[in-house]
């Protein structure tokens, strides 16, 4: 019986792993833990595990042992044709019984502590370039058409802006403008569309149910030190969703909008905050929980250079969206 | 003063995101060395290698740029190269080098760089990054090649190398350095003409089938063992990943020593992978180039998953002195990168 057990042992944990990684990654919950790409290895490997289990348990009968392998020690993966021991029984359970506990463990998501211990992205040079790489796409758009186009990847919304269509303005909210900026010498006229000229951010960003523009916490930091951009942004009115984090000294009239950026997974995540000046007591939302923030951005130079100033004027409990990680 | 947090949750969750990241190409590296036992001749090994150790282990240190492999990956590898008979030196230089000498590293440690205040510094950062580490890789492995098997591998390692192979191992690394014999690598032609190796090539010339079965097996093996460190490597990690405030390292960044040698440990306790670890470096933009530098050399090298993987190749004293060796070699070579080049590199 216990010769029986060493043999399948290895292989019901690598099945266990299997059974964990495919849970995980049918039922959405890894989508907090990998970037996209990282979450097809990780569907690989689940499928592959137990192909691996397969394997190990044919070898049992009829696999080819050297020489040298007969004089290997028994490891937890090589038992031979030896009985379990108690060696191999602690491996099976530290294999099997941290990961399965920290599966019932976890939230999915780290708590405000956490995120505070990682230190926020505040150097907007060390922000993740998706805000720049979709104002750099948007004014080559904008540049080939001579007309605003809209951005890839922009945050979705009810309605979103068709490329190259300018939406009409929604009550409360400004007109569309484009900011003109002298043009350089040898540079075309930002005004009529330039290559370096200001995008127009309301044919690029969808808007929100209530008209507000939708941004990113990272679109509006990335901004903040773009002389040629940022006047096209103050004053406007934006919807920004993240995850409410009290002011550490325990201000009630700020509180920060947090969005964790990843590399690859959530080990390596790194959180972005944009501080937001609060509308009235946050007395309902609860900490770390996700909110739609809707209000005025504007720009102040501050000791580290431009910083943005968020104004909110309401702030609305949401559920978790379905990508709670930047890429 | 920073507040030192340990909540189960976030350990929770980093651990599985660590694993979940590392299982796969785990999974990866297993596979392919129970393929290299199944189906690669151990006298193919002995013979594509060049006859001198020193042309071997520089060799050895660009393999990661045809086999490509991140730090978890190639612990099994290597350790089923050693017993096919690649010489220990090359194996290690390949170990070490192959995590960040590899086309995805180097893409992406130009890419973390490239869009920074200073995008100047990416082509700098990744020429850098990829000497020191090959600097580093090959002299390890060249000093290893004057040491006695004994010395360093494991006792599981060492016996499946017992008979003549270990024989031959042993008798080449007891050569006296700086002997005209020294620099070259007769084992090459000892171990293709090693009986037991003639005779494992005679049984592995078994069906395909025999073989993929056999390759399925090892790999396992293979994965289970390394799964073993790795769990007990991420779950430390995690709660350094988590508890540790980063704003304690900060009043680190004020000098080329403290700099450096604060990130090297950052680098140990975080445990990143090799694919990431550039666009956390370029986030630590209080310290300077060769510090960041520091934590790219040592990260893929060493970290504390690390430290339990290379348990299942080599004795705890010999990790410890290569631990040793690595963060006085690395740390003191930046620190005076930092003293020769402060203007270059701000």
């Amino acid at each position: 019986m216990t010769r029986l057990l060493a043999r399948i042992l290895p292989a019901v944990t690598l099945c266990a792993w299997s059974g964990l990684l495919l849970y995980f990654y049918f039922s959405g919950r890894i989508a907090p833990y990998l970037t996209p790409t990282f979450r097809w290895f990780a569907l690989g490997a689940g499928l592959l595990l137990p192909v691996v289990a397969i394997g190990l348990l044919l070898s049992a009968r009829g696999v080819i042992i050297t020489p040298e392998e007969e004089c290997e020690p028994a490891t937890f993966g090589n038992a031979g044709g030896s009985s379990l021991r108690g060696g191999q029984w602690i491996a099976f359970l530290v294999l099997t019984v941290p990961i399965y506990a920290a599966a019932t463990y976890t939230q999915d998501s780290y708590s405000a502590a956490t995120i505070r211990n990682r230190g926020f992205v505040t150097d907007p040079a060390s922000l993740p370039s998706s805000a720049r790489d979709r104002l750099a796409a948007a004014r080559s758009a904008q540049s080939a058409a001579g007309a605003p186009a809209a951005l890839p990847g922009a945050p979705t919304a009810p309605t979103t802006a068709a490329p190259g269509h300018v939406p009409p303005p929604a009550p409360g909210a400004l007109p569309p403008r484009v900011i003109p900026e002298p043009a350089l010498p040898g540079q075309p006229d930002s005004a009529t569309g330039g290559a370096n000229g200001p995008i127009d951010i309301a044919a690029f960003l969808p808007r929100g149910t209530d008209g507000a523009l939708v941004a990113t916490v990272v679109d509006l930091i990335s901004i903040a030190p773009m002389d040629s951009e940022r006047p096209a942004w103050s004053g406007r009115k934006f919807e920004v969703v993240g995850q409410y984090l009290p002011d550490r000294n325990g201000s009630k009239l700020k509180f920060q909008l947090v969005r964790m950026f990843m590399y690859c997974c959530a080990s390596d995540a790194r959180p972005v905050a944009l501080t937001v000046a609060a509308p009235g007591s946050m007395d309902g939302i609860a900490e770390m929980g996700w909110v739609k923030v809707i209000g005025e951005a504007k720009f102040a130079q501050g000791e580290r250079g431009w910083d943005v100033e968020f104004q909110a004027e309401r702030v609305l409990p949401i559920d978790p969206p379905a990508d709670a990680m930047l890429y | 003063m920073p507040r030192f947090e340990i909540l189960p949750q976030d350990i929770a969750f980093s651990f599985l995101a660590l694993l979940f990241e590392a299982i796969p190409f785990l999974l990866l590296g297993s596979l392919i060395s129970g393929l290299i036992e199944a189906f690669v001749p151990a006298r193919w090994i002995t013979r594509v290698l060049p006859r001198q150790v020193f042309l071997a282990t520089v060799l050895s240190a660009f393999l990661g740029l045809i086999f490509p492999m991140c730090e978890c990956g190639v612990v099994p590898v290597i350790r089923r190269l050693i017993r096919k008979g690649l010489p220990v030196s090359s194996a290690i230089t390949y170990m070490l080098a192959a995590p960040v000498i590899n086309p995805v590293v180097l893409f992406s440690t130009y890419m973390a760089f490239s869009g920074g205040n200073a995008p100047e510094i990416a082509p700098q950062m990744l020429l850098f990054r990829a000497g020191l580490t090959l600097l580093i890789a090959i002299a390890v492995g060249l000093v290893v090649s004057r040491l006695r098997p004994e010395q360093f591998l494991a006792p599981e390692v060492l016996a499946t190398l017992a008979g003549p192979r270990r024989r031959t191992l042993t008798r080449l690394s007891l050569q006296p350095a700086g002997g005209p014999a020294a620099d070259e690598a007769p084992n090459v032609d000892a171990i293709a003409q090693d009986p037991a190796l003639a005779e494992l090539d005679r049984e592995l010339e078994a069906t395909f089938a025999g073989k993929l079965r056999l390759a399925l097996a090892r790999g396992a093996a293979d994965f289970l063992d390394v799964a073993l460190y790795l769990v007990i490597g991420a779950l430390l990690t995690s709660i350094f990943n988590t508890g540790v405030p980063r704003e304690a390292i900060e009043p680190f960044a004020t000098n080329p020593w403290s700099s450096t040698f604060g990130l090297m440990g950052l680098a140990f306790s975080l445990a990143l992978c090799s694919t990431s670890d550039a666009f956390v470096a370029a986030t630590f933009t209080a310290f300077p180039f060769a510090s960041k530098l520091a934590f790219l050399t040592l990260g893929p090298m060493l970290d504390v998953k690390l430290l339990f993987l290379y348990r299942l190749v080599f004795r705890p004293r010999f990790i410890a002195g290569l631990a040793l060796a690595l963060v006085l070699g690395i740390g003191l070579i930046c620190v005076r990168l930092s003293a020769a080049l402060p203007l270059a590199f701000p």
